[in-house]
């Protein structure tokens, strides 16, 4: 009877299961369901759920505005950013790792002060640098003020102080360069940390809205996720259009998401154990 | 003598002289290369946070112009005390984000730590059952708030949408939700605990495999009941994961805009309605600078949200710290 | 040693340089939003808010098309962007496009930010309009395009008038018909449909819009007459306003809807009346997709025994920054798309009332016989060019403050719907706050 019950509990438990993932999903079932919906079912009570296979939305997205541009300009901020917060974390995690750099006690600090400035609050001064840097309403604009993270810092300098010792006491004796060392061996040796933040840094820049969103004009250096809003704004009244055209701004991170979702999660629940304080640059869409 | 040490370090002799370069620089260096390597780091830091801090403070007393201070007059605690002035509705914007706060604080950490609950164990093995379900739960926290937050607007269609459809399944009367002043927060709401539950529940989750298996069964042992485990024994080691919660949601909710955007018409004149029922202090100063082009007075609401968020984060971690024990 | 650190700052320099050398070759290229010249044509952006995969969107694709074929030595390349918002900070940034299509608000900002061609030269020019034809444009579209210092900045294109569009099938079902003549009828019929159909009466828009003809037409002015920057809005004729909007929006028939989603019910032929505007007609028409006839009236009149019908829209500016050959390529465009012929395709198409008295004909011309039809594919322009020729068009521009001093007055009659306030509170209120605004008290 006991066992009875057990059973019981693990198929209850299951179910909910089931019933929470499902609602988590819904609304991306539905926004495909909608986005092939025949006109006549779009608007009918109760809601259906049946997806209808007519690709007509599709097209007409895709002659509504220059999608292929847009999505360019994504795939080229987020894969410079990447690159740069690798390039910046790596190096400032690896001056801080150095047992023989004396200042490491203030850049850390320093650093740290960093966290507690919050995006929204230097949102407008921001701004103002851009326009001085004469960076609005371009590419670069949108790479620069992600190019560095200080989470992405702390990372590989956790990473880093884990190496042996007896790597680099090897290095030096071998006469390599810092560089070479960094190079050649710690960072082949911190795939993860590498994972980790190409991940991290890949979801919130693609992500990105309101910095974007602010500084560019024209479409010259517009992003996916605006192009997407100002559809909306001129378009909402066409709900598979829109359906469309927002499944296609979230394909190309789902499908990252599919192939690394293990390591995302890691990368997140990896924060709690860092018991350094929170970050405001954690919540990543804004 | 210490050639060939490593041979993948064998190169050819145009590097030869690189390697005695190398070799001066590990002898003669105090510290030079760490700040060398720091370099890029806090340059772009400078000029994009540090920077910007310290300028927001600056621009909130000048009627600022692009141009720069030159340009720009200045006005004292102008802006700050319109701030003050109920006519401006920066107060009705900070009224609307506590209320939005404090809805989204309990109910995260509510169904954060009900669905880890639910999801508990099995992250040593995980079956595909297991993978599956977690990575639907944390799906939406990695997607694009702006084009979730469309499908949601569908789903809160008061005609054909879901929610409606919902409630009227349970013969409760539908609602107007985005077009209605009472409901367009709540729905807002409700997008975004979809959207971020993810985060927290993995948060949670990592907490609870804390917990060692033998501190909750000496606790079956000691003749606890489901009730006093999870008081006792379960919520003290859960309690610095809740803190973060509680900092990291406040933090985030306090700075919502996209999803707000998105689901209230920003497109439009900035979005925040119907009737400023949306309006948060993130959209409020968004409209002063960007769609009114008072750069000055969005200043003078950026020093004070940013004084807003310090100091409750200061008080939650006091307060937090004297209920939180690390195990 | 020091040499030696200069050389791996210089290295890193290096690599950054070369990932930021790799988003900046298109970022450089695509930073002007105003490219001078392609294959030897002056390149004309032109940054402007319909969708192109809506009516009006499609009207100016084709337009545009025509211009570019005519015009060997120029194109007009349409982007589409919030201009409005958008263009304003493209200027700030020192990089505008060449022409826009802009909301009459807006121009304040750029007038501030001194951006705009002054397009007096260019009208009054020998490839201008001649005085007749200016003469021939509604008066009330003309007269919104200019400041209150009566400079010339905006040229009209997008007309909005207020319609009420209505479901023919459930209008017969009620057992109406003949368009409603009172506010009064109006309700009535609401009603009527409601309780004999079951479907929603009347869905109301929640916006800045629909007050505004309602206090016209019972006499109601911003300004005391004669005082020019005295508010009037504690009058008799917003008292009335209040009520007829409390009255409106609690009855049992009437749904406040979203723009965007209102379009969605109505086509869902749940829906009897629908207020809206002469643009969305064609919008509306497409979403019911032939289940119904679609008809269009216009709002009745108020207590002074007219109806009052509002202007709003878009206009074409030029901007400053543009060179000389930019600037008189882009009055070339404004002229074309003016033009009887550009005009036909715009309202056709695109479903607006064309700008001038003088196009009607050629409008007519293009749309055929069932061009008076209603319901009909053309009863939006057909009911919106009846409006203009009226003479009753008011158009809002008071002066800078206006969307605030709206806002105000929009939420004091909430205030009052809701029950949170009485008529009398109100107005005392909306007068206090907005004079507050005038006078910049407040900022915002």
């Amino acid at each position: 009877m006991r066992l009875g019950q057990h059973q019981d509990r693990r198929v209850l438990r299951t179910v909910l299961q089931a019933g929470v993932a499902l609602i988590f999903l819904f609304p991306f079932y539905w926004a495909i369901v909608l986005s092939v919906a025949p006109k006549s079912r779009v608007f009918t009570l109760p809601p259906d759920l049946v997806p209808g296979w007519d690709f007509h939305p599709w097209e007409r997205v895709f002659q509504a505005a220059p999608w292929g541009l847009y999505f360019l300009h994504s795939v080229i901020i987020t894969g410079s950013t990447i690159l740069l917060v690798l390039i910046t974390g790596a190096s400032a995690g690896y001056a801080l790792s150095l047992p023989t750099f004396r200042g490491r006690e203030i850049i850390f600090g320093i650093f740290l002060a960093a966290l507690m400035v919050p995006p929204e609050a230097i949102l407008i001064p921001d701004y103002v640098v851009a326009y001085h840097l004469h960076i609005l309403n371009s590419l670069r604009g949108q790479v620069l003020p992600f190019a560095v993270n200080v989470f992405a810092i702390f990372i590989f300098r956790q990473f880093f102080k884990t190496l042996p010792k007896e790597l680099w006491d090897a290095a030096q004796l071998d006469g390599a360069s810092w560089w070479r060392y960094l190079w050649n061996m710690a960072l082949p040796l911190s795939k993860p940390a590498v994972a980790t933040v190409s991940l991290l840094t890949f979801s919130s820049q693609w992500s990105q809205f309101q910095w974007p969103l602010i500084i560019t004009q024209g479409q010259a250096a517009r992003p996916i996720e605006v192009a997407l809003s100002y559809f909306q704004g001129f378009d909402g009244t066409h709900w598979r259009e829109l359906a469309a055209a927002s499944l296609l701004t979230l394909t190309p991170i789902i499908i990252v998401f599919l192939f690394t979702q293990r390591y995302f999660v890691v990368s997140v629940a990896g924060r709690v154990d860092d018991r350094e304080p929170s970050s405001p640059m954690t919540p990543v869409n804004r | 003598m210490q050639e060939n040490l490593n041979p993948t370090w064998d190169r050819p002799a145009s590097l030869t002289r690189s390697k005695a370069v190398a070799r001066t620089l590990i002898r003669t260096r105090k510290g030079a290369t760490g700040w060398l390597l720091v370099l890029p780091a806090l340059a772009i830091l400078t000029l994009f946070t540090y920077g910007p801090a310290l300028l927001v403070v600056a621009m909130s007393f000048y009627h600022w112009s692009l141009g720069g201070f030159q340009d720009s007059q200045w006005v004292g605690a102008l802006h700050y005390r319109e701030l003050f002035n109920p006519v401006s509705g920066f107060l009705e914007s900070l009224s609307v984000t506590f209320y939005y706060v404090g809805i989204m604080v309990p109910m995260t950490i509510a169904l954060g730590l009900g669905i880890a609950w639910l999801f508990r164990g099995g992250a040593h093995k995980p079956t595909p059952w297991v993978t599956f379900t977690r990575a639907a739960v944390f799906l939406p926290y990695i997607t694009p708030a702006i084009a979730t937050s469309i499908i949601w607007v569908f789903i809160f269609n008061p005609q054909f949408g879901l929610a409606n459809a919902v409630l009227r399944l349970f013969h409760l009367p539908a609602l107007g939700w985005l077009v209605s002043s009472t409901w367009a927060l709540p729905a807002v709401m409700i997008n975004n605990l979809w959207h971020n539950l993810g985060f927290t529940v993995v948060l949670f989750l990592a907490g609870l495999s804390n917990i060692p298996g033998d501190a909750v069964e000496a606790a079956w042992l000691d003749g606890a009941n489901g009730w006093q485990t999870f008081r006792y024994v379960i919520l003290p080691y859960l309690s610095p994961v809740t803190l973060m919660v509680v900092i990291l949601t406040t933090i985030q909710a306090m700075q919502a805009f996209g999803s707000i955007y998105a689901m209230t018409g920003g497109q439009f004149g900035g979005g925040g309605g119907p009737l400023n029922s949306t309006t948060t202090t993130a959209i409020y100063l968004y409209k002063s600078a960007f769609i009114f082009f008072h750069y000055g007075y969005g200043a003078a609401v950026s020093v004070v949200l940013f004084a807003l968020l310090l100091l409750m984060t200061i008080v939650q971690k006091q307060v937090g710290e004297r209920y939180t024990s690390y195990q | 040693m020091k040499n030696k650190n200069r050389k791996s700052l210089f290295a890193l320099a290096l690599v950054s340089g070369a990932t930021l050398a790799g988003c900046g070759t298109t970022a450089a290229a695509a930073t002007h939003n105003s490219p001078a010249h392609s294959n030897g044509k002056t390149i004309v952006t032109f940054w402007e808010s319909h969708s192109a995969a809506n009516q009006q969107g499609q009207a100016l694709a084709q337009v545009v098309s025509k211009f570019n074929q005519s015009h060997p030595g120029i194109k007009v390349e349409v982007h589409v962007t919030p201009a409005s918002a958008k263009a304003l900070a493209a200027v700030q940034a020192g990089d505008p496009p060449i022409m826009a299509m802009i909301g009459h608000q807006p121009q304040y900002g750029y007038e501030q930010a001194n951006a705009l061609v002054n397009l007096k030269p260019f009208i009054n020019g020998p490839n201008g309009f001649p005085s007749q034809q200016l003469h021939q444009i509604w008066p009330a579209v003309w007269q919104a395009e200019f400041t209150p210092s009566h400079q010339q900045y905006l040229f009209p294109v997008d007309i909005k008038v207020a319609e009420f569009f209505y479901n023919a099938t459930l209008w017969k079902k009620a057992g109406l018909s003949t368009p409603p003549t009172t506010w009064s009828q109006l309700m009535a019929d609401a009603q009527q449909i409601q309780s004999k159909t079951g479907a929603i009466g009347l869905g109301a828009r929640l916006d800045h819009n629909d007050w505004l003809p309602l206090f016209y037409s019972n006499g109601g002015h911003y300004y005391k007459p004669g005082h020019p920057g005295q508010l009037d809005l504690n009058s008799p004729a917003m008292a009335q306003t209040i009520r007829q909007v409390t009255a409106r929006d609690n009855a049992p028939y009437t749904k406040i809807l979203s723009y965007n989603t209102s379009f969605e019910d109505f086509a869902s032929g749940k829906l009897g009346i629908l207020e809206n505007t002469a643009d969305g007609y064609e919008m509306v028409r497409e979403q019911v997709g032939g289940k119904f006839p679609v008809g269009v009236f216009s709002p009745p009149p108020g207590s002074t025994g007219h109806s009052d019908y509002l202007y709003q829209g878009l206009s074409f500016v030029i901007f400053k920054h543009a060179s000389t050959a930019q600037q008189q390529a882009a009055w070339s465009f404004i002229k074309y798309f003016d033009s009887p012929q550009g005009q036909a395709i715009w309202s056709t198409v695109g479903g607006e009332p064309p700008m001038s008295q003088a196009d009607v004909a050629s409008v007519e011309k293009m749309a055929g016989s069932q061009f008076s039809a209603n319901p009909g594919p053309y009863a939006g322009t057909a009911v919106a060019i009846r409006e203009l020729e009226s003479g009753h068009v008011i158009h809002k521009i008071i002066g800078p403050n206006q969307s605030e001093i709206d806002t105000v007055i929009q939420n004091q009659i909430q205030s009052v719907v809701q029950h949170k306030e009485t008529v009398s509170q109100a107005l005392s209120n909306m007068q206090k706050q907005a004079t507050a605004y005038l006078s910049g008290a407040a900022v915002q």
